[in-house]
This record gives C-alpha cells, sequence and structure tokens, in this order.
C-alpha cells in the first residue's frame, strides 16, 4: 500500500502540493484527475522518489520512498515525456533496465516489442511520440514492478493501443498483483480503467473514493409524476443531489442504493418512471458539487 | 533461424555491467578522450621528434660516429622527456577533458527528463554519484593511461628512453592523475550546484581562475599604487606565489615552473627528476588536498540537491548573490586599474570618470548575471540591492590599494616584533655565490651571470641589529619615495630596499628612497657595521675556494686605464684577502657616499662545478691593499697621465640660470690643455649607488703611450668630473650642442 500522510511540496514561492494524504491500496487501478497544475505531476514525482516533499512522508510498504532504493524497486515511472538513451534502440533500453531491475523480463520485453510492432532495432530517436509512450509501457510492464506510475500515459496513443494497454494492465493485475497509478486532466479517459480516483485541485485532493462505492450509492432517474403531490413525496424521501425538468419529465440525482430507490419508486404513483446508467463524470458532478465544487469549472471546461 | 534464435537468448540472458552499460551513452566522450591523448601523445610526438631528429643530423660532424651515437642519444633522451616529462603541455589536454567529463557525466542533473528517468531508479544517490565519477575516472585513467604508454614506445623508438625519462614520465602520469583529480572534482561540484551545462562551466572557471585572478589583481593593484612595494627579488611576494589553495591548475603549472628550474641544463638523471619533484612535491599536495575537499563538497551538493533545480542560475539562490558579488569584486577594481593605467593617473586624485566606468562596468555585469540567472533578459533588473552591494565592495577593495587605507606605504614593524634589519642599495652592483643548497633553484640570470638572487643571498646574510636605526631609515625612505611618486618634480634620492626579520619568522620588505641629504651618521649606523660588510662583501666565499680541484682562478687589479694580474697561486690570494679585509673595517656610508674608488679587485674563476666573478672597490685610504698589490708589482695610481690624453668625450648635463632648463651634450676634444686642465680633478666612474648625489659629467678618456698594466700602448677609461671643475668653455659647449629639456 502507498501511503500519502500531509505531503507539501513548494516550488520557490508557488505551492503545488498542499497538506495532501491519499491512501493507495493495492491490486486496483487508481487514477489521478486534475488540470493542469493541480499538482499531479509533482505528486507522482514525489511518489516515484524523484522529488523530497518539503513536509510530509510518502511510503511504499511502510517505507519512505524519497533516495530508496529498496521502495523505489517496487515502482517504475513513466512520465509524460519518457527518456531514452540518444541513438539508443529498444533492446539497448532493454538491457539497460535489466541491470536496474532485478525482475526485468526480458523474454516478455521481446516479446511485447513484437506484439506491438516496434523494432527492436531501430533507433528509438525515429519513434512517433505515440510509439515512444509504447515503448515506455513496454519497459514498464517488463520490468515487473509492482506500482506503475503512468503520468498522462494514455496521451498520444490511438484507440487500439490505449485499449492495448488497459488490457496489458488488466492482464499483469491479475496475474502478478500489478497496481497501475494514472493521472490525467481528462476524466472520461480513466472512466473505464479505473478503480478508485483522487481529484486533485490546486495542489489537494478533493476527494478519494472507490468508483463502485460512488456508483453504488447515487442514483440517476427519469420520471413522470402522477401529481405534483407524487413529486412531493419523492424529493422528501430522496437526497436529491441534482434535479432537471424538461416539460413533466424530471431527471433526479440521487444519493440512494438502487434498492432503496426502487422501493421508493415503489409506493409513489408515475406515469412514466425509468432507472438511468451514471457516468464517472456525473458521480463526479455530483460529488464535488456536494462539497462546494462546481467540477465543470475544474476539469470539465 | 538457429542464429536468431541463439542471439535472442543469449540477449536474454545479459545482464550488463552498469559501467559498462554507462560508457555505452559516452561514446562521444571515450572518442573524445582517445582522440586528445592521441592527438598529443603519438600523432603530436612523431611531429615533435621527427623535427628533432631532423635538427639533428649534422650537428656533430667533428665527433667520432662513438661520440655521435652518444651524443644522439643524450639529444633525444631530453626531447622525449620534454615532450612527455614536466615540460609536456598534454596538461592542458587533460583539463579540458576533466572539465567536459565532469559537465557531461553530471548533465543530467540539469533536465527534468533525465532526472525522472535516473531518480526514479532503485538506485541510492551516493550510489549514482560513485557510479558516474567513477566511470569518468575509468575512461580516463584507462586512456590516458594506454597513451602514455604509446608515448614510451614512440621515445624509445626515436632512442631517447631511458630511467629517468621513464622515471619521468611515470611521475607525470601520476601528476596529470592528480590534475584531472583536481579540476573534474571542482566541474563535477559546480555541475551539482547548477541549474544547467552552461552556468556550470561559467562557474568552472570561475572556482578554477578565481584565487589566481584575486592574488595576480591584488598584485598588480600593490604595484601600481603602493610604490613603497617590494617585487623585484625571487623572495617578493610575486616570485613567492606557489601555493594556491582553491586551483589545481595554478599548482600544477607553479609546479612545472619550478621543475624546469631545476631542469634548465637540461641534465636527465634520475637524481634530477629526484630533485624536481621534491620541489613539486607541495604544490602536488595542495592539488589533491584542493580536489579531496571538492570532492566532498561535491558529494554532500549531489547528495543533498532538489531534484527540481533544472533550469537557469545556481541550485540555492543565495550562491547566485554571492558568486555574482565575489565577482564583481575585482572586476570593478580591474576597471579602476585599466583606467588609471590608460591615463596614467596613479598617483592622482581619483577621476569622476573613473569613478563612473567602475559603477557602470559593475552595473552592466549584474544586469548580464540577472539575465543569466533567470534566463529572460526583462530580469535584468532584479535584485538591486546586490548591486549596491557590489559596488560598495568593489569600491572598498579597489580604494584600499587606490588610497592606501591599510597604510601600507606608511608601516613599519614595532621594534619590540623586529628580530634585525637588511638593508640593501640598489646598485646592483656585487654578485653573490652560493654552493650549499639547492644552488640552482636559488640561482637565476642577475644581469651579470649565474649567480645567486642578489637580494635572496643579502637577505639571507645579511643580520644588522641597530633596530631603531634601521626604522628611522625606513621611516625616512618610506616617506621620501612616497612624495617622490606624487611630485612631479625630478626624482631625488637613492633607492634601495629595506627588510625586517621579524621575531616570527615572517619577513617584512619595503622599496624605500633614501634621501640624498640623509643624516650620514643614521646610516652609518647600518652601513658601518662588521654585519653589513660581512655580508655585502662575500669575502668568506672566497677563501679556500681557490684551491678546489680543477679551479682556473684569475685574480686582477683594475686602475681605470690599465690592470695588473696577480699570481694564481692561494697564498697570494690570502694575502689580498687579509689586507683587504683588514681596510674594509674602515669602509661606512660616508666613504661610499663621498670617496672615490681608485681601482677595483677582480676574482673569476671557473671550475667543473661552478663559475664565479666578483669585484671589490679599492678606496685611496685602503692602505693595506694598496700596499700589498704594489708588493706584488700589481699597483698603478688611477691618476690621469695629461700628457697621453688624445680624446676626451665628455657627456654630460649642466644647468641653465633659471633653475628649470638643463642642457646636455655628448662632445669630443683633442685638446691638450683641457686635458691637462681637468685631469687632477678626474676620478674612476666605479663609484657606488650612493655617490650619485654629486653633480658630476662623465668623462671617456682616450690614452695613448707606454704605461704599465697596458699591452697594446693605448686604452680608454671612464671617469667623472665634479660640475664645478668644468671648464667654462666646456660648459658653453654643451649649451650651445643644442640638447636641452625643461623640468617642471
Amino acid at each position: 500500500m502507498i501511503e500519502i500522510n500531509n505531503v507539501s511540496k513548494s516550488f520557490g514561492t508557488h505551492p503545488a502540493v498542499k497538506d495532501l494524504s491519499l491512501r493507495m491500496q493495492e491490486h486496483e487501478v487508481f487514477g489521478m484527475v486534475g488540470t493542469n497544475g493541480a499538482g499531479k505531476t509533482t505528486l507522482l514525482r514525489m511518489m516515484c522518489g524523484v522529488l523530497q516533499p518539503d513536509a510530509g512522508e510518502i511510503c511504499i510498504y511502510g517505507e519512505s520512498v524519497y533516495d530508496n532504493p529498496k521502495a523505489k524497486s517496487k515502482i517504475f515511472f513513466i512520465p509524460d515525456d519518457p527518456y531514452f538513451f540518444p541513438n539508443s534502440t529498444p533492446i539497448e533500453m532493454g538491457e539497460y533496465y535489466q541491470s536496474v531491475y532485478s525482475d526485468f523480463d526480458m523474454t516478455r520485453f521481446l516479446h511485447l516489442l513484437n506484439n506491438f510492432q516496434l523494432d527492436k532495432k531501430r533507433r528509438i530517436s525515429g519513434f512517433s511520440k505515440g510509439m515512444k509512450k509504447q515503448l515506455a509501457i513496454i519497459l514498464g510492464i517488463s520490468s515487473c514492478c509492482k506500482y506503475l506510475f503512468c503520468d498522462e500515459t494514455f496521451d498520444g496513443l490511438d484507440p487500439v493501443m490505449r485499449q492495448a494497454t488497459k488490457s496489458l494492465f488488466a492482464k499483469d493485475m491479475e496475474e502478478r498483483g500489478l497496481t497501475p497509478i494514472l493521472t490525467s486532466h481528462n476524466l472520461r479517459e480513466l472512466e473505464d480503467i479505473c478503480d478508485h480516483v483522487g481529484l486533485l485541485h490546486q495542489g489537494g485532493a478533493l476527494l478519494s473514493k472507490d468508483i463502485n462505492d460512488m456508483k453504488l450509492s447515487i442514483q440517476k432517474v427519469q420520471v413522470v409524476f402522477a401529481n405534483d403531490e407524487q413529486q412531493h413525496r419523492f424529493e422528501q424521501q430522496c437526497d436529491v443531489l441534482i434535479h432537471k425538468m424538461q416539460g413533466k419529465l424530471h431527471v433526479y440525482t440521487v444519493r440512494k442504493s438502487h434498492a432503496e430507490l426502487e422501493m421508493i419508486m415503489g409506493g409513489i404513483s408515475t406515469i412514466f418512471c425509468e432507472m438511468l446508467p451514471l457516468t464517472l463524470e456525473e458521480i463526479f458532478i455530483s460529488e464535488t458539487e456536494v462539497v462546494g465544487y462546481d467540477i465543470r469549472k475544474i476539469i470539465l471546461a | 533461424m538457429t542464429s536468431a534464435r541463439s542471439s535472442l537468448l543469449n540477449c536474454e540472458k545479459r545482464v550488463v555491467n552498469p559501467h559498462v552499460q554507462m560508457m555505452r551513452h559516452r561514446l562521444w566522450i571515450i572518442a573524445f578522450t582517445a582522440m586528445g591523448a592521441i592527438a598529443y601523445y603519438v600523432i603530436g610526438a612523431l611531429l615533435y621528434l621527427s623535427q628533432q631528429k631532423q635538427w639533428s643530423d649534422g650537428m656533430w660532424n667533428e665527433m667520432t660516429a662513438l661520440q655521435i651515437a652518444e651524443q644522439y642519444t643524450h639529444y633525444m633522451q631530453d626531447h622525449v622527456r620534454h615532450f612527455y616529462g614536466f615540460c609536456s603541455y598534454g596538461f592542458v589536454v587533460v583539463i579540458f577533458l576533466a572539465i567536459i567529463m565532469g559537465i557531461e557525466g553530471y548533465a543530467y542533473l540539469h533536465k527534468m527528463q533525465t532526472m525522472d528517468f535516473y531518480e526514479s531508479q532503485p538506485l541510492s544517490r551516493g550510489k549514482r554519484f560513485t557510479l558516474i565519477y567513477l566511470n569518468g575516472w575509468k575512461i580516463f585513467a584507462s586512456i590516458w593511461g594506454a597513451a602514455t604508454l604509446l608515448g614510451v614506445a614512440v621515445g624509445a623508438l626515436y632512442g631517447g628512453m631511458n630511467v629517468a625519462v621513464l622515471t619521468e614520465i611515470a611521475v607525470e602520469f601520476v601528476f596529470l592523475c592528480i590534475l584531472f583529480f583536481g579540476v573534474y572534482n571542482i566541474t563535477i561540484f559546480a555541475s551539482t550546484i547548477s541549474k544547467n551545462n552552461v552556468v556550470a562551466t561559467f562557474l568552472t572557471m570561475i572556482f578554477l581562475a578565481a584565487e589566481a585572478g584575486y592574488r595576480l589583481l591584488a598584485q598588480e593593484l600593490m604595484e601600481a599604487y603602493f610604490p613603497t612595494y617590494y617585487k623585484y627579488s625571487y623572495i617578493s611576494n610575486a616570485y613567492n606565489m606557489k601555493n594556491w589553495f582553491t586551483s589545481p591548475i595554478a599548482n600544477y603549472v607553479t609546479g612545472r615552473m619550478q621543475a624546469v628550474e631545476v631542469q634548465r641544463y637540461n641534465l636527465v638523471t634520475v637524481g634530477r627528476v629526484g630533485l624536481a619533484v621534491k620541489n613539486m612535491m607541495v604544490s602536488e599536495v595542495l592539488a589533491l588536498v584542493i580536489g579531496v575537499v571538492f570532492l566532498v563538497l561535491a558529494y554532500i551538493a549531489f547528495c543533498r540537491r532538489p531534484s527540481e533545480s533544472v533550469g537557469q542560475g545556481l541550485v540555492y539562490r543565495w550562491m547566485e548573490g554571492v558568486t555574482k558579488i565575489m565577482v564583481a569584486i575585482p572586476l570593478g577594481a580591474l576597471t579602476g586599474l585599466i583606467m588609471d593605467a590608460v591615463f596614467s593617473t596613479f598617483y592622482a586624485t581619483i577621476t569622476a570618470l573613473n569613478v563612473f566606468m567602475i559603477i557602470l562596468v559593475l552595473v552592466l555585469f549584474c544586469f548580464i548575471v540577472e539575465v543569466i540567472c533567470n534566463g529572460s533578459i526583462k530580469a535584468f533588473y532584479k535584485r538591486p540591492w546586490q548591486v549596491a552591494i557590489a559596488v560598495a565592495l568593489s569600491f572598498a577593495f579597489f580604494l584600499i590599494y587606490r588610497m592606501d587605507i591599510i597604510g601600507f606605504n606608511r608601516y613599519v614593524p614595532k621594534e619590540s616584533e623586529i628580530a634585525d634589519v637588511v638593508l640593501i642599495d640598489g646598485s646592483g652592483y656585487q654578485t653573490y655565490f652560493k654552493d650549499d643548497g639547492p644552488y640552482d633553484n636559488v640561482a637565476g640570470y642577475n644581469g651579470f651571470g649565474y649567480g645567486v638572487d642578489r637580494d635572496a643571498y643579502l637577505e639571507e646574510a645579511m643580520h644588522l641589529k641597530d633596530i631603531d636605526a634601521g626604522i628611522q631609515i625606513a621611516r625616512i625612505g618610506l616617506a621620501e619615495r612616497v612624495k617622490n611618486y606624487h611630485s612631479n618634480a625630478s626624482w631625488n634620492g637613492y633607492d634601495a630596499t629595506i627588510m625586517f626579520h621579524m621575531k616570527d619568522g615572517s619577513l617584512v620588505a619595503r622599496t624605500i628612497t633614501i634621501p640624498l641629504d640623509v643624516d650620514e651618521e643614521l646610516m652609518n649606523r647600518l652601513v658601518g657595521t662588521d654585519e653589513y660588510r660581512q655580508a655585502v662583501y662575500q669575502l668568506d666565499y672566497l677563501e679556500g675556494k681557490l684551491d678546489e680541484v680543477g679551479m682556473d682562478l684569475n685574480v686582477q687589479y683594475s686602475y681605470g686605464y690599465g690592470s695588473f694580474s696577480l699570481e694564481k697561486n692561494q697564498a697570494t690570494v690570502d694575502g689580498l684577502i687579509a689586507a683587504y679585509r683588514k681596510d674594509l673595517r674602515t669602509l661606512n656610508f660616508s666613504k661610499l657616499k663621498n670617496k672615490h674608488t681608485i681601482g677595483e679587485i677582480y676574482f673569476t674563476a671557473n671550475g667543473p662545478e661552478h663559475y664565479f666573478d666578483m669585484t671589490y672597490p679599492v678606496f685611496e685610504d685602503f692602505t693595506n691593499t694598496i700596499d700589498y698589490l704594489d708588493s706584488k708589482g700589481c699597483y698603478h695610481t688611477s691618476e690621469v697621465p695629461a700628457e697621453l690624453v688624445t680624446q676626451l668625450n665628455i657627456y654630460g648635463e649642466v644647468a641653465a640660470d633659471d633653475g628649470k632648463t638643463r642642457y646636455y651634450g655628448d662632445l669630443y676634444y683633442d685638446d691638450s690643455e683641457l686635458a691637462a686642465q681637468i685631469a687632477p680633478y678626474l676620478s674612476l666612474y666605479l663609484t657606488h649607488d650612493w655617490a650619485s648625489g654629486m653633480d658630476a659629467v662623465s668623462v671617456g678618456v682616450t690614452i695613448t703611450g707606454e704605461f704599465e698594466g697596458c699591452e697594446y700602448n693605448a686604452a680608454m677609461g671612464n671617469y667623472q668630473l665634479p660640475i664645478d671643475k668644468l671648464p667654462e668653455s666646456v660648459v658653453e659647449d654643451i649649451k650651445n650642442s643644442g640638447n636641452s629639456y625643461t623640468w617642471e
């Protein structure tokens, strides 16, 4: 488990991360979202031991990460703009990482290069941005580290490769308990892969929740009430987060479980009633509005 | 298929050594090092030695084949030693490589992309530092070592190798490694506290040059603004600027200079190499210590360096300010010095233009530094308070010298702190010799021959006990010298050096100007002492010296237009020295100032070990010496026989009535009446510097006829004639010669 306890980091007079605390469990995909400058990359760099927090501590299995090879041996960092040695080839980078990470799986590395159709002897300097990202992901996967930190990793990948990468993560999570930690400024990008999402804003964590928990506790329903009294009864029984109306059609986002909502609807006289699926975006809108933020201004603008 | 599979299998199993991994990505550094080493050690050597071989052809035509072979071997040994040994220029390449390797090795610190790459890997900072550090060393030492071996082979190919040369090359390799160690570590330290490579390179240059820059500038400022500053000898501060505390390059160069002095006779022996190494050892040890200190600093700076420190300027903001001000201080002073040099205003009141230029240069410098540190031209105005500090400190530094704020020109030590006094006249009349100690290291060409440095010898040999007289003379001499420098009037006084051996072992030395009208009794308290005479007239050195095996001795007495040679035996010489020693007891300042010499005794000797020539003045009251010479048939009066004078050459100046204009002339006469008129007043032009206060003209006398002490019946002698004895007709001739100048 990764524990981030009251971590702060400033660059000069500008605070990048402010008193932030998070927990990241194993075997689940943790997604960090936030606008540019929210502190995602800074936090990720601190988690990888690249930056030293000004205050607080970041621990992996109870051990501080900064300048600690033992803790760092469990992590692999894929930055937004990965570095490769000048004039190097994929095979040379593989050999380098093999000398750095004791569990580096060269067989798998070569296999994945082949699968992703990356020429192992071609100079990386001739690769496209997407190919470089693919190579970085392959190197990270092949390092067999417990934690894979990906900074805006899906940026620049085409949909097919994005899906292939997600599949790779899923496979390794299942087979060896890989824990990917992803950052993105785009909530929609992480929706279908993350188990847990943390929302960063201005250096702090607005919220950090399990997506399933959020989905289970918030429901969306569209309904046409038989009369106004029925509407009034419904609103009294539900914790309404969002209410929209088009003519007589009402769309409610409410804080209730699916079963509870069904029970309430059973006692209400309606002309039409339908339960609708919630997007991660909608869940976030609902959650953040509760704590006084307009998420659309933060990450969806 | 098989080969492809096996290749794949090999690839899967192979875990490459981290150093090999690193070297793979430093190939151009390896190539650069190899090119530098081969260019100097192989290509350069082949060119140089081929040229020397070509030049040696026909050099020993008169010799037998065996002798030629021997000479050629010695000649080539010397040149191989010269190219690869302590005189090698390979150090320039080493310095360059150390800087390149230090900057390149730690360049990853200056880019966030590479910081993400390296710092996220499971390797501690300490281990990464060590890995990169040792990798640089491995590249340098292996390539430079191999090149040195190639150099030995090239040297042997040209027949210039022996044990001494080999030893020197091996020692030089070690010393070059020490140089690399120091420069490499300084570069790494600069790199670890810089935010980009350009700044790191600049900072490296500053670290390497700062101490030399400060000390040399201080030296220049002292020479420019302190007229009493003593600088004319091997014992001066300038010459003794040997130990450097922050620059391995300065230490290396200093060491080489000392080695070159030891080796100037081109003697290629193990003993000479050992002596050179002994002389260089302090410099090398200092370079080593500097290297260790910077290595520790670099390691600490590396381990504590915040990873986000990439971009412009230095890692810590305060370092930028300190560096800026430390560079600004000498820069402002240098500007002031240059301005004074351009307008020749060293001793005038500081001009407004000078002040303006200093401020302008400092402000511009601070602006440029801010632009570099912030990476933006718009940031030039930032931290203006640092400009104010830089200007204030730079002016303070400059004015310490310019206005003598510390009272350097007035300083005379306290009597209680002085052990004894040294007074050296400015005549340079005597030359001195010394056998013991590192003769060659002390010796230097002093204008007369290879003797010991005059001031160095006298500083060591003279211990005058009348400290009160020394202090009084120092005060008078310092004041007179400063007055002369700040005055437009003609220079008056005797230039001299006064030194105080302090009880704590230190030496205080000043150049002074003793007024012409100095109290003779005061001067006699120093000059009229056995301590003074014994040191200045090095008679002890001569005793027994002439009995040395193979010593070819000549003792001559010259009386102006003729001379006599004494018998070549120790008894004669001892008798002469004994007689002279008795007469010397009467010598003091009054005699040197007011009396003319009537002749000189020359001792010249060539021996297997040494060559020396020494000169001793004879005054008319040196009766013991005169009698002794007379008894050996070697004395003749210095009076000019007017009847034999065939030509007079009168050169000198006479004052005009206005007291400001002076006429000068160089006139020739063959007038026997004029010769008869001035002959009784002519005295030998061999007077001491302290007699220069006499107002006289110089007279060249050509004598033709038979007289003792001359084989050719003709001779020339140089004399001087007091100005008041110059006939009016000659005065008029000088005035009418058309040459004059006016002294304001």
